[in-house]
């Protein structure tokens, strides 16, 4: 087994008979003693669901405990919140025609960083920003500026930002972008009067072209 | 048949038994991370038919990315987006279905769903092949 694929608890079967745990494939939800209390507790919990007349005694008293009441209302981490929020920005992203500006191997690399070959086979995402500048080729300093501008999405993990996919394929765009665009960008962004001059002069029949040849 | 390298010789994945589940599919680290903490967070953003968490009864590799995408998503994705999956039991929520073989669990922008009991497992595409995790497929017998 894949070690990134072991769940840290039992999981219930597809037909609801029994539980797979660290690799084992296991008829009815039976307390084990030998086994952490976090994993009899939950054990306890498959059981109650899906076996509940074959609860024995000491399972009971594991689902009246507080340790049960904690197992069932878990919250995300900031990670996996981390995760359903790059999910919504993907969609963004591609409406903007980000994904269709990249190259096959842009992509490739937006699909797994681990294929760059500046990164580690084990590099997963969410990335730390001196990945993200491996990656992209980008200074830690420019990306922080461009995280900040709001150009790449980044995740607050702790005191530190973290990167998904979304900021990968925006930050090798903004790489291979010139500075003095990317500087643009950002005044059309911010808005205000700069950035309604800029939009003036582009003008609307310009922008409609951009759009038409995309 | 699977192309996992850590998968037993003749083992099945546990839909070609004829086990009924549902698929979530996503992006190809996100199920890991489900994997490890077994909680589900509702997007803030609706899909087709309101809040909540979508699934559909389309296995993985049974058709085309291109198709899957339209067939799962309103707004357009990268393939990216379907290059993990995690599998829930055919009766993990109140399913109501929306579509030809998609289906939601109605829930509110923000909520935490709760998938301990539900949870079969998860599978990730990593460079062309899936790769599942503990569940997902029967011991060879």
């Amino acid at each position: 087994m894949n070690s990134l694929l072991q769940s840290p608890m039992p999981l219930v079967r597809a037909d609801g008979e029994g539980y797979t745990y660290a690799g084992e494939w296991l008829d009815g939800f039976a307390d084990r003693p030998e086994l952490p209390l976090p994993v009899r507790v939950r054990l306890a919990r498959l059981g109650e669901r899906y076996a509940p007349k074959k609860l024995s005694a000491a399972q009971r008293d594991l689902l009246a405990s507080p340790m049960a009441e904690r197992d069932a209302t878990r919250q995300p981490s900031a990670e996996l919140d981390g995760f359903e929020a790059n999910a919504q920005e993907m969609e963004r992203a591609f409406e903007d025609g980000v994904y269709a500006e990249l190259t096959a191997e842009q992509q490739a690399w937006v699909a797994d960083p681990s294929s760059h070959p500046s990164l580690a086979e084990d590099a997963r995402y969410p990335l730390t920003l001196g990945q993200l500048h491996l990656l992209t080729g980008a200074s830690e300093r420019q990306l922080r500026h461009w995280s900040d501008e709001g150009l790449i999405p980044s995740h607050r993990a702790g005191a530190h930002r973290r990167y998904y996919s979304v900021a990968v394929a925006r930050a090798l765009l903004l790489a291979d972008t010139p500075p003095q665009q990317v500087a643009t960008l950002i005044t059309l962004r911010k808005g205000g009067n700069h950035a309604r001059r800029l939009w003036a002069l582009i003008g609307e029949e310009s922008a409609s072209a951009v759009n038409a040849g995309r | 048949m699977s192309d996992d390298p850590w998968m037993p010789k003749r083992a099945r994945l546990v839909w070609e038994h004829g086990t009924r589940v549902k698929f979530h599919y996503t992006e190809h680290e996100h199920p890991v991370r489900i994997l490890a903490e077994q909680v589900f967070r509702v997007p803030e953003r609706p899909g087709s038919v309101g809040h909540g968490l979508y699934v559909t009864t389309v296995q993985p590799r049974s058709m085309p990315d291109e198709k899957l995408l339209d067939l799962l998503f309103a707004r357009g994705r990268p393939v990216i987006a379907v290059e993990g999956v995690v599998v829930l039991r055919d009766d993990a929520f109140a399913w109501k279905r929306y579509s030809h073989r998609s289906y939601v669990h109605s829930a509110s922008p923000g909520d935490v769903l709760d998938l301990s009991l539900a949870l079969v497992g998860v599978g990730v595409r990593r460079r062309g092949n899936w790769l599942w995790s503990d569940g997902i497929y029967l011991p060879p017998t």
